[in-house]
């Protein structure tokens, strides 16, 4: 048995050299979300407990009246729980997104080691040596294993060092750590199924979608479908309030068996093979193919595809609950009294958590335009841009035709999202309401889009070393919408996120302005950055 | 060595002697590079690479791994921009002429990657067709010729068959010049033959090639004239004769008197004895009359000559140190001089 992960060491200090970069930026960012929540909420309420001349536990438990019957927040965070707590407080604000985040890093961290150097046919070289089996699986699972923990303990620190109890502390950390193993767990077993890297990422990705997804709907409707959620579990461990350990058995159950499938299917196939076989292609190719615009075209439409498909379940999630959302204010007699009293109306708050999940979508999108827009950079690593472009295929028709789709994909991702929220509502309610109200308001957000992708244009026509520079742009504009007004951000720092410019209401027209000038530097971006591509060397 | 009746000499002579205006656009050469330059960061690639292929013939492109063979290569399909120098291709410049002059010219890359989700049939439509065009009739033929599946997935080939799959797309096409970097790396002994016979082919259609290969039997059957480059600089141009005739023949020769001073003699090399009278060295090939001279005072009781393999000679220039002949790679001005005397040999023909 021990033979068959002869060599699991040496992986794993390949993994570690070859990762050396991205794994510690992505722990250092999942750590400053987590450990600049508590901060900026304590200092929040200490000034508002000082001007009320309240003590600050007051201050929460009036704010978690607030927070907790806003369907909104708790559609984005999760459930309402322990919120008079500051570590009940501190969990919900860092919430349901972020364990979502970490679940990315590990789908990303397990794809990259294994079905993509299978892929790359570096596995082999590997294998060849003396490796066993399951070595490869072993290694990348001890890094996973590693990172997370590393999440769990910061998360403590992080929490006991502002006064929390240690205990309660370690156990949401565990929670954070937990979920995040279990979506590398279940990595494990896609990537042993599909024989393609970007198949069985899509699969792992899709897992978390639904994972939040039903966690969304069933913590605002409270009909149990969270616990169908490995995000669900993880978030009702409700370590403030109290405590429940049950999801802990679950959540290492759910690690354990997904790893043993993964470890059973390893043997059961080839180095290099998936699962699911390949069939043979057409022997010529239809005329649709032979351009520049329908090689793009065929080389990105399934990506697209997958993307629109999130897009319209992630509206469909939330679109379903927008309906509750009124009716969720409107039953609470106080809470109405309150909102009418700050001038809002029940359609007021339903437009708020219109805008606010139209905005969110926007900035799913903006990935997928993001990952549209760095394919030409993937088939010039490839190798498959050099016999294009050694054709009578000129450097701006072989880059605009993928970068076309990129800018048509803004639009009709969020024509998606804006139709999925509507006919979500509609069959809820039985009628769709301001269709062409939502749509603009979906569409509108379009050029922020298009200035976050130029961005990574612009970079790519420098040269292909820097491109992934972008998700950096990405990032501090998700970062911005998110925690922004959290953390307390200044507004020139605020103003940074292109999103936040198009942040219109349905029906709502202010901000032309920056719809011109958000479509100008796109624009800008665009053309600035096929102009650079002509005149570099490629490859 | 290769036919003769391919007409790289009459060209030659009508533009040494720049006769009509007509002449002089067909000796136009198809490859004209001068004094290149090209860097990535701190390291020199081409250090002043000079190359000329004339219209019609095989030029052997060689030189170790990492000479600057693919380099060259890249900036002739406008792939890579040239730091310095002089380029023409088909006359024009490969780099701001790239769209137009790709209608004329095919590219076998020396790593051919092929979309793991397209099958071969689709990528040879889809190159040829943004490539230098697409014979039905052609591309039917190749396929069969070259034995391939156009129905498997680019990720589903082997190595051999990718190469394939890019050598159909290429060969299938009108172009005028090939620029074919180690297109037979992976194929087997069969389909390298085919390979030439396709190249054959193709030159009897007045076709011209750019070959590198490390394959020296497929450079001595196909190429009528070789360059040699290494460093990123030309070390060695002319025509496998005359690279012959620089070089060294290997002797074995058995005596009746003492053999040991013919290790003495001007011009010889690699001495080795094997016994009193036995021993096997090379002479300089301007020193051959000499050594058999005094080699027949010592009386020979044997004696086998061998001109030098293409594996020795090739050896020769791509060793670091390159003993005496007629390349010195680290003294730039020897090698140079040493292919201005070829050139002159060349036109001299």
């Amino acid at each position: 048995m021990t033979s068959g992960f002869a060599g699991t060491k040496d992986l794993l200090r390949l993994i570690l050299r070859l990762d050396r970069i991205k794994l510690p930026l992505w722990l250092i960012g999942v750590c400053f979300l987590i450990i600049i929540t508590p901060v900026s909420i304590r200092a929040v309420t200490n000034t508002e407990a000082e001007t009320q001349g309240v003590t600050p536990e007051a201050v929460l438990a009036q704010q978690a009246v607030l927070v907790g019957n806003s369907g909104a927040s708790v559609a984005m965070q999760g459930p309402p729980d322990a919120l008079d707590t500051f570590g009940g407080r501190y969990a919900f604000e860092i919430g349901a997104f972020t364990f979502a985040i970490i679940g990315l890093m590990n789908v990303l961290l397990i794809g990259r080691h294994t079905r993509a150097e299978e892929e790359s046919g570096r596995a082999e070289l590997v294998r060849a040596a003396a490796v066993g089996p399951w070595s490869s699986i072993a290694a990348v699972s001890i890094v996973a294993v590693a990172a997370n923990l590393v999440i769990a303990l910061v998360t403590t620190v992080a929490f006991s060092a502002d006064g929390l109890d240690p205990g309660r502390s370690f156990l949401f950390g565990a929670a954070l750590g937990l979920c995040g193993l279990v979506f590398a767990a279940v990595t494990l077993v896609w990537v042993q199924v599909f024989e393609y890297g970007r198949a069985a990422t899509g699969a792992s990705l899709a897992v978390i979608a639904i994972a939040f997804a039903l966690r969304a709907v069933g913590d605002v409707q409270e009909n149990g479908l969270s616990y169908f959620s490995p995000i669900g579990w993880s978030q009702a461990i409700n370590p403030f309030g109290e405590p429940e350990l049950w999801p802990l058995v679950v959540l290492v159950a759910a690690i354990a068996v997904s790893f043993g499938v993964a470890i059973m299917l390893v043997r059961r196939r080839d180095v290099g093979a998936g699962l699911i076989d390949q069939r043979p292609g057409p022997a010529t190719a239809s005329r649709s193919l032979l351009s520049t615009f329908g090689l793009a075209w065929r080389l990105q439409r399934t990506t697209l595809a997958w993307w629109c498909i999130g897009i319209a379940f992630m509206g469909a999630t939330y679109g379903s609950v927008l309906n509750e959302i009124e009716s969720f204010v409107e039953e609470m007699e106080s809470m109405r009294d309150v909102l009418e009293q700050m001038g809002m109306t029940g359609d007021a708050i339903r437009d708020g958590f219109l805008t606010l999940i139209l905005s969110m979508i926007a900035l799913i999108a903006g990935a997928g335009v993001i990952q549209s827009m760095l394919r030409p950079r993937g088939e010039e690593l490839a190798g498959r841009a050099e016999p294009v472009l050694a054709g009578h295929v000129s450097r701006t028709s072989w880059l605009g035709a993928h970068l076309l789709l990129s800018v048509l994909a803004a639009p009709v991702f969020m024509v998606v999202a804006g139709l999925s929220v509507a006919v979500a509502d509609g069959a809820i309610t039985g009628e769709i309401t301001d269709l062409r109200g939502v749509l603009g308001a979906a569409l509108v957000r379009t050029p922020a889009l298009w200035a976050v992708a130029g961005i990574g244009v612009l970079l790519y026509g420098l040269a292909k070393e820097y491109t992934l520079g972008v998700w950096l742009a990405f990032a501090v504009t998700a970062f911005v919408f998110l925690f922004g007004e959290l953390v307390r951000l200044p507004d020139m720092a605020l103003n940074v996120s292109p999103l936040r410019h198009v942040t219109h209401l349905p029906g709502g027209d202010q901000g032309m302005t920056a719809i011109v000038v958000l479509t100008a530097i796109g624009l800008a971006t665009f053309a600035g950055g096929m102009a650079m591509f002509t005149r570099r060397d490629v490859g | 060595m290769p036919p003769t009746h391919r007409p790289t000499g009459g060209i030659i002579d009508d533009e040494h002697h720049s006769i009509g205006s007509i002449m002089s656009s067909i000796s136009q050469p198809v490859i004209d590079i001068e004094d290149l330059h090209k860097a990535f960061g701190a390291t020199k690639a081409l250090d002043g690479l000079n190359l000329r292929v004339e219209p019609g013939e095989v030029m052997g492109f060689l030189g170790p791994n990492g000479s600057g063979k693919s380099t060259t290569m890249r900036v002739l399909m406008g792939i890579l921009r040239r730091d310095a120098g002089h380029v023409r291709l088909l006359g024009r410049d490969p780099w701001a002429d790239a769209v137009e002059l790709h209608r004329r010219i095919a590219y076998v890359p020396g790593d051919v990657n092929l979309w793991p989700g397209l099958s071969g049939g689709e990528t040879i439509d889809l190159l040829g067709r943004l490539g230098s065009g697409l014979d039905q009739k052609r591309r039917t033929e190749m396929i069969e010729r070259f034995d391939l599946d156009p129905t498997k997935k680019g990720r589903t080939y082997s190595k051999g068959n990718r190469q394939k799959v890019a050598l159909v797309a290429a060969l299938a096409g009108n172009a005028e010049l090939f620029v074919l970097d180690e297109p037979t790396a992976g194929l087997d002994p069969l389909m390298e033959s085919v390979f030439q016979d396709v190249v054959r082919e193709q030159l009897d259609d007045g076709k011209t090639v750019l070959l590198s290969s490390h394959i020296l039997a497929e450079v001595e059957s196909l190429c009528d004239r070789v360059t040699i480059i290494r460093d990123g600089r030309t070390v060695e141009a002319g025509t496998l004769a005359e690279l012959r005739h620089l070089t060294h023949t290997s002797i074995g020769a058995t005596t009746t008197a003492p053999v040991g001073a013919i290790a003495d003699q001007e011009g010889v090399t690699d001495f080795l004895a094997h016994n009193h009278h036995r021993a096997s060295f090379s002479v300089a090939n301007d020193s051959l009359g000499s050594v058999m001279s005094a080699l027949a005072e010592l009386g020979i009781e044997a004696l086998e000559s061998q001109p030098p393999t293409l594996e020795e000679l090739f050896m020769r220039h791509y060793a670091i140190d390159s003993p005496g002949g007629s390349s010195s790679i680290d003294s730039s001005g020897g090698s140079s001089s040493a292919i201005d005397s070829l050139d002159n040999k060349v036109a001299g023909l």
